[in-house]
């Protein structure tokens, strides 16, 4: 991207900040959006990074894509995140490839190794860990749809996660697996998900109960997945999506600090 | 169930079970049925086709595509008896059939990895216990989204005696490939966007440095679901025909005595 085209993309993010289609107004200045690279296994992988415009260690949030890949309005989101001060990684599962429609994003999705997404999350960690603006106690994730599935294979199996936030995401069912989640759980999930039930939220609910670990799950009436994705006219649902975002940002000030 | 009160219908009835002991005996056993086993706290139902003759057969298990369990898979597992094989169509959706690829989509993102996981290792499981089947020969095939899930039963279930995948993304974790004992059959179609050659080849020299029997072949000028004649945008009648060889000689090199 050149750096045209990125002062571009930050215009216009500040420019929806300011007219209050977030809910709280940007606080803090992007320094910088940018690709950087980093190794996952034996392989260099590239995520999307945004910066704060602050001095110091910062809190850090790995963002996950849903089944379109890594697309503008998950770099959106990575910048609204950076906006509130977070140091923020977009990482890209598919390696470059962005769907067009939906039978694109069923060929990625289906196409995606398990084994490698997670690779790919643990090594965003480390790369973040190993940054020296970046507090490494308070490092976090978010996915949404694909991605919060894979934002929980994290919190499983990476220890050292601070806070995992998911939005319409498949949930592990593995009571095992469940209880070595360590990180708090925030989730967001439209009533009217086909996909997803409402007892599949309450028995992920319960299994995290009983072994003793907190987990935030709210379903909103009249939405379906995809309802705090502006970009998706038919989904999006303002009102769901407005409070769905108070109350990650919520959650991330009371587990990463703000 | 009514109770019949009648000696006129006690008659009828012990006829009647004359009859079907008759039938059991002379006719065919039945070919196809729903069954329904364990996988954890859960009860879950499957399309079991069975071989005509009688004693012990070997097995396949089959993994749908994100359609579902749909009429397309049911034919293969109806195919896979018609050889000699004992074929359980997993449904991995637990009812859920899609015909549009955004009602696909939306059963493929929702269904929990771990749980579908537990599901085909307690489908193999149901299938070693039924008097059957010989344990020691029980295959797993899957198409596209099930073509992963294939590679899933290989690496989990050390007992699989073959792994044939169609179009499923390959494992890449040394550890998981190292945990594979069956030998594995693929199909791939050149065209595929979402496992490219690349993958492909990745896969196929990091399974034989492993050790492993791989038989990969890719199809020029085919996609992803090349092999599905419900597919009009994907079918490939000529790779299919060729994949669908290579599949039955594949089986019956591995699981047939």
């Amino acid at each position: 991207m050149t750096a045209l085209r990125r002062l571009a993309t930050l215009g216009l993010f500040l420019a929806v900040s300011a007219s209050g289609a977030t809910a709280a107004p940007a606080r803090t200045q992007i320094a910088r959006a940018q690709i950087v690279s980093y190794l996952s296994g034996a392989e260099t992988v590239s995520g999307y990074l945004v910066s704060p415009a602050r001095a110091g260690r910062r809190p850090a949030i790995i963002v996950v894509h849903g089944d379109r890949g890594l697309d503008e309005w998950t770099k959106q989101q990575a910048q609204r995140f950076g906006a509130r001060g977070y140091v923020v990684i977009a990482v890209d599962l598919y390696r470059g490839e962005i769907a067009r429609n939906t039978e694109d994003a069923h060929e990625l999705m289906r196409g995606l190794p398990d084994d490698r997404a997670l690779r790919d999350l643990q090594a965003a960690f480390t790369y973040l860990a190993a940054r020296r603006d970046v507090r490494t106690t308070e490092i976090a994730v978010i996915g949404w749809d694909m991605g919060g599935w894979y934002a929980l294979q994290l919190a499983i199996h990476q220890p050292n996660l601070a806070a995992c936030v998911v939005d319409d995401s498949a949930l592990p069912t593995d009571r095992a697996a469940i209880a070595q989640i360590r990180a708090p759980v925030l989730g967001n999930f439209g009533a009217d998900d086909r996909g997803i039930p409402a007892s599949a939220l309450q028995t992920f609910e319960a299994a995290m109960q009983s072994a003793g670990h907190a987990a935030d799950l709210k379903s909103y009436p009249g939405a379906a997945d995809g309802f705090d994705d502006s970009s998706n006219a038919d989904r999006y649902r303002a009102g769901a999506a407005a409070d769905a975002w108070n109350r990650t940002v919520a959650f991330f000030v009371k587990t990463l600090g703000d | 169930m009514r109770i019949m009160q009648s000696s006129k219908s006690r008659a009828l009835v012990a006829l009647a079970v004359i009859a079907s002991i008759g039938a059991l005996l002379a006719a065919p056993l039945p070919t196809s049925q729903t069954v329904q086993y364990k996988s954890g706290d859960d009860t879950l139902s499957a399309y079991l086709a069975l071989p005509a003759s009688s004693g012990r057969h070997p097995a396949i298990i089959l993994i749908h595509q994100y359609w579902g369990l749909n009429d397309w898979m049911k034919q293969n597992a109806q195919k896979l008896a018609d050889q000699g094989y004992v074929a359980l169509a997993v449904d991995l959706f637990r009812g859920g059939v899609a015909t549009t690829p955004g009602d696909a989509q939306e059963l493929m993102r929702s269904l929990p990895k771990d749980r579908a996981v537990r599901d085909l290792e307690s489908a193999f499981t149901y299938l070693a216990a039924r008097p059957d089947v010989d344990p020691a020969r029980i295959g797993s095939i899957g198409w596209c989204m099930g073509g992963g899930y294939s590679f899933q039963v290989a690496i989990h279930e050390p007992a699989l005696a073959a792994c044939a995948v169609n179009y499923g993304a390959p494992p890449t974790d040394p550890a998981d490939i190292a945990a594979i004992h069956a030998p594995i059959l693929g199909n791939f179609g050149a065209d595929d966007q979402g496992i490219t050659p690349d993958n492909v080849h990745a896969f196929q020299q990091a399974a034989q440095a492993a050790g492993k029997s791989v038989d990969f072949k890719e199809y020029a000028g085919a996609g992803h679901a090349f092999e599905d004649s419900t597919n009009v945008a994907a079918y490939r009648p000529e790779a299919a025909a060729d994949a669908w060889n290579r599949i039955t000689a594949f089986f019956a090199a591995n699981l047939k005595p």
